[in-house]
């Protein structure tokens, strides 16, 4: 169905005048997440305030057949938050409260529009933070962090957004509310919280998170080494791990980026080919144990430089170096699009020089940040969008680049997510069958496929009944013989 | 008897001469008609295909050491078991990932990795014998939860065969990777309903190189919570902290090198001791090894009736005692092991359904007001008939059975596992 003057009134009714945006030049404002090529209008745009809205707003598209996405902060680079042109976007961002901190449990509960860094700014005079840190930290949402399974540079240690979501209140795609996990570990049933983290927005619209939380560490040390080519750096990481050390964070970032980031943040890094920030923390006796061993293992990877953070207004600029990095490329290229790739970590060579290897052979050039340890690749890939082709061009590459990573048993995305961007590119990773089995699980949510539609499957899937319960057939009932 | 000879002829065209059995022993009281070995995946794709064809009530398992756990099976046709399949595919110690077969014995994966100075970091009950199949089925983790995770943690790619005998994968090889709904997590825990494991693929840790135990024992109720917000909040790192009993006694292992074991060990010890807990003692070595073999048998060393008990941290010590009167109370002799800072016990109960089935209401009673639950995971048909195996599930359940339905819609898996899609088949 369309969204019609009934419709409106309907929706203005659930979330007031103040609630609702239907002017075309407003509802521009909301046509694309972080990647901006991607682009839709929504028909509608609504910011409910309260969970009752929320499924309320669900509860109309449902009986109207209207589709509808959810829209965290929309900072995400795989169009999960491209609109619908005849659907409603839903807005979470005024769902912004910390519903409850229990700081002897180490637990905290929000609403999920609240920002990730806020969550951790809370928890921090009970000694407690929020592991999960994408670079985007200060602008997204837990919501969006749930959708995507967000990771970030201290994953490598403490594991991604999945690892840290006990509970989920979430709206399903049919207006009813459910609680799925909960506080304490090992709810009874499926592993719900598992397969809706990650799922992108969906399955259903998440309106509570229940999250842990760990005790800030008794120590943090971090260095900044310098080498005279990624391979040197790559291979530095490699005896990191085969140290039997298993880093807080490891970034490696190339010359591209290094300069990127001088020009944009000055974070004073050296001129080199590639650096690695390599950062452990822990317990004291531990971390200096092998604090020194990753320094002696830099050095004899080759590095030029090792740098060790004398105080935290240090440690804060490598990072800010670091985290500014994909921003940083609008100093070097008018523009740049945002590459998410895995591979298994001892591939990194092999892969970088296949990416050189089509940067000449494009033309264009390619920056590269990593979360080295977790060998998730972002290639930033220069264009300029003024030039006819170039934009496209750019995409080529970014597909190509994905194959790289899917020949060596990697996978097209390590935390952006599929998206609107990807869902073309799922076939090289997955059989038929494997994405049917997938569309399952979404035909169990939202048989009615109304749910952020198309987006991570290149085919949506009809889900047809849901299956009833099954009837025997009276000459079964007889017993076990009549069924072989 | 007739039939059970027709089945297993088909059986046997189907899988192969060798990979039919008839007759095995019960699962909670019910008997197999055939034990099914396939040898290959697809062997195991063509028996779930004729039997999805067939209607039949298939159980998978794998060395059987958590095959009675959770609800009773209504009927058993088919008992498939993956214990042919056993290889570990592939150990990437660099990428410190491995993948298994779901037939192969946890005890002897980690022999394999070993060579390479790495484990999967699991220590499930039965960790030696259990097999990574049953392990994912159910879920389960040991001691060292508290710092790797439970297997839902460390799983990052899984291959199983669906009810109707299609081969699916999620997941992959690296330890980063959103591509997709994530199944791996859907099917861990999920007790063989919703699909046969066949293979998957974890991330693994290197093995450290010192370990050093601290045992504190005795301790009353007082003791036990002052001994636990110490040890809560200082900066120690263990990568187990544990309560048993009673009479409870707590532990906390470090593994890490030498000098950071050795130094935390001994703050551990202090601080212990500075709460009133005269007898502690730091462990290494075959003594320490030996603890923990205690700790795990302390539950599963007997065929008592065991729960699986969750709960917020705080809530711990309260249990603790009211543990200790249950088992006071009915003249029961019983044990409690688990996971002081995650919140997840394991509690043996002895095995009078009377006494068991009153010990589990009250144990219900007591956490499920705080979000918490007690699953009856080895215990009587009879007593699971009486506290039902899994508890309350809140409203999640409609969910849960809408996935049921979609995954195994002629309901051929594990029927009677859970209380989801029932009245088919
Ligand atoms: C500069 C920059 C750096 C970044 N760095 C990182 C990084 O280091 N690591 C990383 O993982 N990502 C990173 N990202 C990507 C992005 O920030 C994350 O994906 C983030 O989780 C998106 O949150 P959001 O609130 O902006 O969500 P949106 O972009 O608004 O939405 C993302 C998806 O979530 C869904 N969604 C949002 N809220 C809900 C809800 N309540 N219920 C259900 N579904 C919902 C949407 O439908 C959509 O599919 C970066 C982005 C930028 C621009």
């Amino acid at each position: 169905m369309n969204i019609d003057e009934r419709f409106l009134r309907a929706l203005r009714d659930i979330v007031g005048e103040s609630g609702l945006i239907d002017g075309v030049a407003d509802r521009i404002t909301y046509e694309s997440d972080a990647l901006t090529h991607l682009r839709a209008v929504p028909g509608v745009v609504v910011l409910p305030v309260s969970v009752p809205q929320v499924q309320e707003v669900v509860r109309l598209c449902h009986s109207a057949g209207v589709p509808f996405v959810a829209r965290g902060h929309g900072t995400g680079l795989s169009g999960g938050a491209l609109p619908v042109e005849d659907g409603v976007l839903i807005v979470l961002t005024r769902l912004d409260r910390i519903l409850d901190i229990d700081a002897p449990n180490r637990r905290m509960t929000v609403q999920p529009g609240v920002t990730n860094l806020e969550i951790s700014r809370r928890a921090a005079p009970f000694g407690l933070y929020y592991a999960p840190d994408p670079s985007s930290q200060q602008v997204c949402s837990i919501g969006g962090n749930v959708a995507e399974n967000s990771g970030g540079a201290h994953c490598l240690k403490y594991g991604f957004t999945v690892h840290h979501v006990l509970g989920l209140e979430l709206v399903m795609p049919d207006g009813a509310l459910v609680r799925l996990g909960g506080p304490v570990p090992d709810t009874p049933g499926f592993d719900l919280v598992g397969a809706l983290v990650g799922s992108e927005g969906t399955l259903g619209i998440v309106t509570e998170v229940v999250l842990r939380l760990l005790r800030l560490p008794e120590d943090v040390r971090t260095l900044l080494a310098a080498f005279p080519s990624t391979d040197a750096a790559g291979a530095a990481v490699s005896g990191i791990i085969a140290a039997g050390i298993i880093p807080a964070a490891v970034e490696m970032m190339d010359r591209l980026t290094i300069e990127a980031a001088e020009a944009a943040v000055h974070p004073n890094f050296p001129q080199a080919e590639a650096v690695l920030i390599v950062e452990l923390d822990g317990q004291r006796a531990e971390v200096d144990a092998l604090f020194r061993r990753v320094e002696s293992v830099c050095r004899e990877a080759g590095a030029s430089e090792v740098r060790v953070a004398a105080d935290a207004e240090e440690r804060a600029r490598f990072w800010t170096g670091r985290k500014a990095a994909f921003a940083a490329m609008g100093r070097v290229s008018p523009d740049y699009y945002v590459q998410d790739g895995v591979i298994p970590r001892t591939k990194l060579s092999e892969v970088l020089r296949r990416i050189r290897a089509l940067a000449g052979r494009s033309g264009l050039r390619i920056g590269n940040v990593f979360h080295a340890g977790d060998g998730n690749l972002h290639p930033l890939i220069c264009y300029d969008g003024a030039v006819v082709g170039q934009a496209a061009l750019a995409a080529d590459v970014g597909g190509e680049i994905l194959q790289y990573c899917v020949e060596v048993g990697g996978s097209i995305t390590g935390e952006h997510g599929v998206g609107a961007d990807k869902a073309a590119h799922m076939p090289k990773m997955f059989s038929e069958v494997d994405l049917d089995t997938m569309q399952r699980l979404r035909c169990a949510f939202d048989p009615s496929g109304l749910c952020n539609p198309q987006k991570i499957f290149p085919t949506p899937r009809l889900c047809g009944e849901v299956p009833g319960p099954y009837r025997a057939h009276p000459a079964e009932r007889a017993g076990l013989a009549e069924r072989f | 008897m007739a039939a059970v000879d027709e089945l297993a002829a088909v059986a046997a065209r189907v899988a192969g001469e060798d990979a039919v059995q008839v007759g095995s022993t019960a699962v909670c009281g019910v008997v197999p008609a055939i034990v099914v070995a396939p040898e290959s995946v697809a062997a195991v794709s063509e028996t779930l295909r004729w039997a999805h064809g067939r209607r039949l009530a298939v159980v998978p398992t794998g060395a059987g050491t958590k095959l009675e756990w959770g609800g009773v099976p209504r009927r058993i046709d088919l008992l498939l078991s993956l214990g042919r399949l056993d290889a570990v595919v592939a150990h990437r110690h660099g990428d410190l990932t491995a993948t298994v077969q779901a037939g192969a014995p946890l005890g002897r994966v980690n022999e394999l990795l070993r060579r390479e100075g790495q484990w999967l970091p699991l220590d499930p009950a039965y960790a030696a014998r259990a097999t990574i199949g049953g392990i994912v089925a159910t879920n389960d983790a040991g001691p060292r939860r508290h710092r790797h995770g439970a297997p839902r943690e460390l799983i990052l790619g899984v291959t199983f065969v669906r009810a109707d005998g299609a081969i699916a994968s999620a997941g992959g090889i690296v330890v980063k990777n959103v591509a997709g709904y994530d199944l791996s997590r859907l099917l861990t825990g999920s007790f063989g309903a919703l699909g046969v494991v066949v293979q998957a693929t974890f991330k693994l840790s290197p093995l450290p190189p010192a370990s050093r135990t601290v045992v504190a024992a005795g301790l009353n109720s007082g003791t036990i919570e002052g001994a636990i917000r110490a040890v809560m909040a200082s900066q120690l790192t263990p990568s187990a902290l544990e309560v048993q009993g009673p009479p409870f006694a707590l532990l906390a292992r470090f593994e890490t090198v030498q000098e950071a074991s050795e130094r935390q060990a001994e703050e551990v010890a202090a601080l212990w001791r500075g709460c009133g807990a005269a007898d502690t003692r730091v462990l290494t070595g075959a003594a320490e090894t030996e603890r923990w073999t205690a700790h795990h048998d302390a539950v599963w060393g007997r065929e008592d009736d065991v729960c699986r008990i969750g709960l917020l941290p705080d809530q711990l010590p309260g249990l603790l005692e009211e543990f200790a009167g249950l088992l006071r109370h009915h003249g029961v002799d019983g044990q409690l092991a688990g996971r002081v800072e995650t919140g997840a016990l394991h509690a043996r109960i002895g095995s009078d359904a009377a006494a068991s089935q009153s010990i589990v209401d009250r144990l219900r009673l007591r956490v499920e007001g705080g979000g918490g639950h007690v699953v009856v995971l080895r215990g009587s048909p009879a007593l699971r008939a009486k506290v039902g195996p899994w508890g309350a599930m809140g409203d999640a359940a409609r969910v849960m059975d809408a996935v049921k339905r979609r995954f195994d819609p002629e309901g051929i898996l594990s029927q009677g596992r859970w209380p989801f899609a029932e009245g088919r088949a």
